[in-house]
């Protein structure tokens, strides 16, 4: 353990680091879960009048979340034995730009069936590449366009697959 | 901010159109079908559904795109398959015991037959139990009697829940009066494996497989209406009655019931269609699958009678 | 056995088969360099059109689009960070770190090297060694599956960088998100909440996709200064890799061959695992294993080479018993028998040149790739060129596209977003998420294989395993010394040697 002299910390009292609380969070909910099996895990058939055979399916849950109870409770104790500063901070996250993007991303995600996929990837890429600064017109219809528009024409005409076509609704299609 | 009215102006109009457009389309099909198939890749369903997917578009006039929904034993694709518009371009490529058996035995989102209505049956499947060819069982009389000497001994190894060996296997082994151990695996392939490799007592498998097999596998018995094997007798020559039908795979094809009926009549004439196909028939018997037709509305009462034997069978399994 | 295979390899050269390889390769390589696309859909897209082919030219073509595609995940891996395949996910830690110093030309290289070498050595074996291989996988049973699978588990908790709490906790984190959904053996709900688009259980694919592509990018968007600015170099993609630097990996690059062999022989555990192996084996052996996701050439080799490898011995059990060991081999099986070719020991004594003819198109696909491949790299790498302000919103695009498209889920989508948080929010805090991987995927087989086990032992587990399953029993006493050894060795070398 090193002797961290830490200012800051003998000034607000315990600092917990991210380490004890993801383990502190991580064995509540294993201990959720683990008194949620029985609730959760449908009852086996019966086969053949035998009552169910074999390994029946609470015995994994259970013994999964018991085991990640312990240790999260293992990593609590670790945690309160380091006190070295491993560099595990969110700081830098709470950025304006990260927030965009993960909203965004939710956001595409929320929007790719209703609107159909060419438009809400056109939507997002047009959105994030002028909030990232792109400004010429051109090289942001190709990628908000073009791109997704040809995704969609390989993927769905010559692979087969299917991608949310744009939706009835919209006039002109 | 322009885009916003311009959108916003795009959605009324839009609006008003979508009410008009859910009239009739002039000539069904107009754009690509897709056939769900609630199963894996490499089955044999997949495969059937390959040949199909190849065939069929020179006769439905638009392409065939086959989209694998796997999950839930089936559920997954069947509960898409109900959510889609019922418009005949979404049809589902499933097989009877996901159709007409799990609602006996799961809690379904959907109700097969309320939400479901046949186009064809392209094929049937008959399964038959096999041994190695070192095995001490040399007839099925001899597995039985085994079985009912030591009730719960025998390893009977199938391809998975309520899947194409399960259900004909526990279906005759029940209608025997016998108990054996069901182990499942992960399909065809690994239960033939188990078997060869001594882990299991019997198994069942396809005539291509056992065809595959050579010399090393014995088959015993054919769960199915007429023999598939050179002298290999089927169920009910074995005086095991009323498993026959139920205990054949049928694979079909299903559409939303309340699709337009000149739409499922198009659908079913292309299907019939193409069971004159030359490809078709010369790639299913490579494949070693018969091509046992069988047109929507006969196979409509088939699913009845099927529903009342897997009643009856689920509650004999769970109630005994 | 000799005439067989020369009869059989000249089977195969002759001009349209190699040139249908070729084609299934380069189709293989841009499906598979597709975040999404697997290569297992891509086999069955394209199985079709090898019905209406010769056998000797359709089948060698599917082979091709195969290792095209085992390849052309790891593309995108380097290139962006998204893995094209789960077994590229490995090539993840490294890749995008040497793009981001203007290397990734050489880390597309390397790849190659490495793939094309992994694949061919395996293959050589395979041909050599086939009937010992299939002993191999006729013994494998459920109980060894049990044995081999929680060895694993163990193997990569314990190798995981940095805290080993911290490891353990995100492998049983991962086993535990592999039980939502329905229970392998009785498809019974387990954790729903009642909630049906669940039952389905939660897929790997966007669950990789969102732990490993998602952070890169919003890493990538929080040093937003870098964004704007277009690189000054010339040529962005960098250098060509350099003899010597790949002779530094050959160390890697041969244990990752063995390793990935030896897995593919194994039924039911795969490329992904090999790869992750692979990647730990190197780093475990290493001096300098800090230096092991920075951008080390090595940690791009390593996967690589494993998760080719495994390409060899998958064939065995198929062309051996006719049964396929996972999705790909269970379309060449389609693929086989749409031709009329029934693999298994019929074939084999009967028609064993066709057999053969398919294990030397194998090879013949692997030093295509390397041609293939080479050619193709610099098309790829200007991928890099592209503007950062548009990449990352692209980069988007095609994650999302990959992931819908695989199961036509919406919730998937979802998944893929709250993976991609918490695989930010992981890196960030120094939490390593690949045992959460690894519990993920290897659990389900896992709990299936115990499920088996206790079926056919009657319920008499102990007994069975003493009794009836010899190589169950090797294992379980072989393995733990073997891992003892190795760890007691690697303890004793970095004692004995200070470190730098």
């Amino acid at each position: 353990m090193s002797s961290h002299s830490d200012s800051s910390s003998a000034r607000s009292g315990f600092q917990p680091s991210a380490h004890l609380v993801v383990a502190i969070i991580s064995a509540l909910i294993a201990a959720a879960m683990w008194l949620l099996v029985p609730y959760q895990v449908d009852k086996p058939m019966a086969m053949f009048g035998f009552g169910a055979k074999g390994l029946d399916p609470k015995v994994f849950p259970y013994l999964v979340t018991a085991i990640w109870f312990f240790v999260s409770v293992w990593n609590i104790v670790e945690a309160f034995r380091q006190q070295e500063d491993d560099g595990a901070t969110l700081r830098g996250s709470m950025s304006g730009s990260v927030i965009v993007t993960v909203l965004a991303s939710f956001a595409y995600a929320f929007a790719l069936e209703p609107l159909g996929f060419v438009i809400s990837s056109g939507l997002v890429v047009a959105g994030l590449s002028i909030y990232f600064g792109a400004r010429e017109w051109l090289p942001i219809l190709v990628c908000a366009v073009g791109v997704p528009g040809l995704i969609f024409f390989v993927f769905t005409g010559y692979l087969h697959v299917s991608l949310p076509p744009v939706p009835a609704w919209i006039p002109g299609v | 901010m322009k885009k916003l009215t311009r959108l916003a102006g795009a959605l009324a109009v839009g609006a008003a159109l979508a009410v008009s457009a859910t009239s009739a389309k002039a000539e069904f099909p107009e754009k690509p079908i897709t056939m769900i198939i609630p199963l894996g890749a490499g089955g044999s369903h997949d495969l059937n559904a390959r040949v199909i997917s190849s065939v069929l578009p020179s006769y439905l006039g638009q392409p065939v795109i086959v989209k694998l929904m796997p999950g839930a034993s089936g559920q997954t694709g069947t509960a898409a398959a109900a959510a889609a518009p019922a418009d005949g371009y979404t049809i589902l490529f499933t097989h009877n015991f996901i159709d007409q058996l799990q609602q006996h035995v799961a809690k379904l989102p959907y109700d097969p037959n309320k939400d479901f209505v046949t186009v064809v049956r392209p094929n049937t499947a008959t399964p038959t139990l096999i041994v190695r060819s070192d095995s001490k069982f040399k007839s099925l009389e001899d597995v039985l009697a085994y079985s009912k000497a030591n009730p719960g001994k025998l390893s009977f190894g199938h391809s998975g829940n309520w899947g194409a060996f399960m259900v004909p296997g526990a279906m005759m082994f029940s209608a025997a009066g016998v108990q054996p151990t069901l182990v499942p695996h992960k399909g065809g392939g690994p239960a033939m494996q188990a078997l060869l490799a001594g882990d299991v007592d019997v198994s069942m498998g396809f005539n291509s497989t056992i065809d595959g097999q050579g010399d090393k596998v014995r088959p015993l018995v054919s769960v199915g209406n007429a023999r598939v094997l050179d002298g290999v007798p089927t169920v009910e020559e074995k005086g095991i009655t009323g498993v026959a039908n139920s205990g054949t795979m049928h694979r079909v094809v299903l559409v939303r019931r309340d699709t337009p009926p000149e739409v499922v009549a198009k659908l079913r004439m292309a299907f019939a269609d193409m069971q004159g196909d030359k490809t078709y028939k010369s790639l299913l018997k490579k494949l070693g699958e018969n091509t046992e037709f069988m047109d929507g509305p006969d196979y409509e009462k088939v699913r009845e009678e099927q529903s009342a034997k897997y009643k009856a069978f689920a509650a004999s399994l769970s109630g005994k | 056995m000799l005439y067989d295979l020369l009869d059989g390899l000249a089977m195969v050269l002759r001009m349209d088969t190699v040139a249908m390889t070729a084609l299934g390769l380069v189709l293989g390589i841009f499906v598979g360099s597709l975040p999404g696309f697997t290569t297992v859909m891509a086999m069955a897209v394209l199985l079709p059109v090898s019905f209406f082919l010769d056998p000797l030219i359709g089948l060698p073509f599917l082979i091709g689009v195969y290792k095209g595609g085992i390849y052309g995940g790891s593309i995108p891996a380097i290139l962006v960070g998204i893995p094209g395949t789960g077994a590229s996910v490995a090539t993840t830690f490294d890749g995008p770190k040497l793009t981001k110093q203007g290397k990734s030309r050489k880390a597309l290289e390397m790849a190659l090297a490495a793939s094309v070498f992994g694949d061919t050595v395996s293959s050589f074996l395979t041909i050599f060694l086939i009937g010992p291989i299939a002993l191999i996988a006729v013994k494998i049973g459920p109980p060894e599956l049990v044995v081999v699978l929680a060895f694993s588990m163990i193997i990569i908790a314990a190798t995981t960088g940095g805290d080993i709490a911290k490891g353990v906790l995100m492998l049983l984190i991962g086993m535990f998100l592999s039980m939502i959904g329905q229970d392998p053996i009785g498809a019974l709900n387990r954790f729903t909440f009642d909630f049906f688009a669940i039952q389905a259980g939660i897929d790997l694919l966007p669950m990789l996709i969102g732990l490993f592509a998602i952070p890169e990018i919003l890493l990538a968007v929080e040093e937003r200064t870098k964004l704007a600015i277009k690189s000054a170099n010339l040529r962005p993609e960098g250098e060509r890799l350099r003899w010597s630097e790949l002779m530094q990996c050959r160390r890697s690059i041969l244990r990752s061959t063995w390793l990935g062999a030896s897995i593919g022989a194994v039924p039911g555990v795969g490329q992904v695992v090999a790869a992750f192996m692979g990647y730990a084996a190197a780093k475990n052996a290493s001096d300098t294993p800090e230096k092991y996701g920075t951008g080390e050439l090595d940690g791009v080799a390593a996967p690589e080479a494993a998760n080719n490898a495994v390409n060899g011995p998958t064939m065995v059990p198929l062309l051996t018993l006719g049964i396929p060991g996972d999705n790909i081999t269970a379309i060449l099986l389609g693929a086989l028998v749409a031709q009329g070719l029934r693999p298994g020991p019929e074939l084999f004594t009967s028609q064993a040149p066709m057999v053969y003819a398919l294990l030397c198109s194998m090879i013949i696909a692997c030093i295509l790739l390397a041609v293939v491949g080479y050619l193709l790299i610099p098309v790829f790498a200007r991928v890099v060129a592209i503007r950062r302000a548009f990449l990352v919103p692209l980069t988007l695009v095609f994650a999302v596209a990959g992931t819908y498209v695989y199961r036509s889920n919406p919730l998937d989508l979802m998944f893929l977003m709250g993976f991609g948080l918490f695989g930010y929010v992981a890196r960030k805090l120094k939490f390593d998420v690949t045992p959460l991987v690894m519990g993920f995927i290897l659990t389900p087989p896992l709990e299936y294989a115990f499920g088996q086990t206790v079926l056919l032992s009657q319920d008499n587990v102990t007994n069975f395993i003493l009794t009836e399953r010899p190589v169950a029993l090797g294992m379980i006493v072989i393995i733990p010394v073997i891992m003892g050894f190795v760890w007691w060795r690697g303890r004793h070398q970095r004692k004995s040697a200070p470190p730098a």
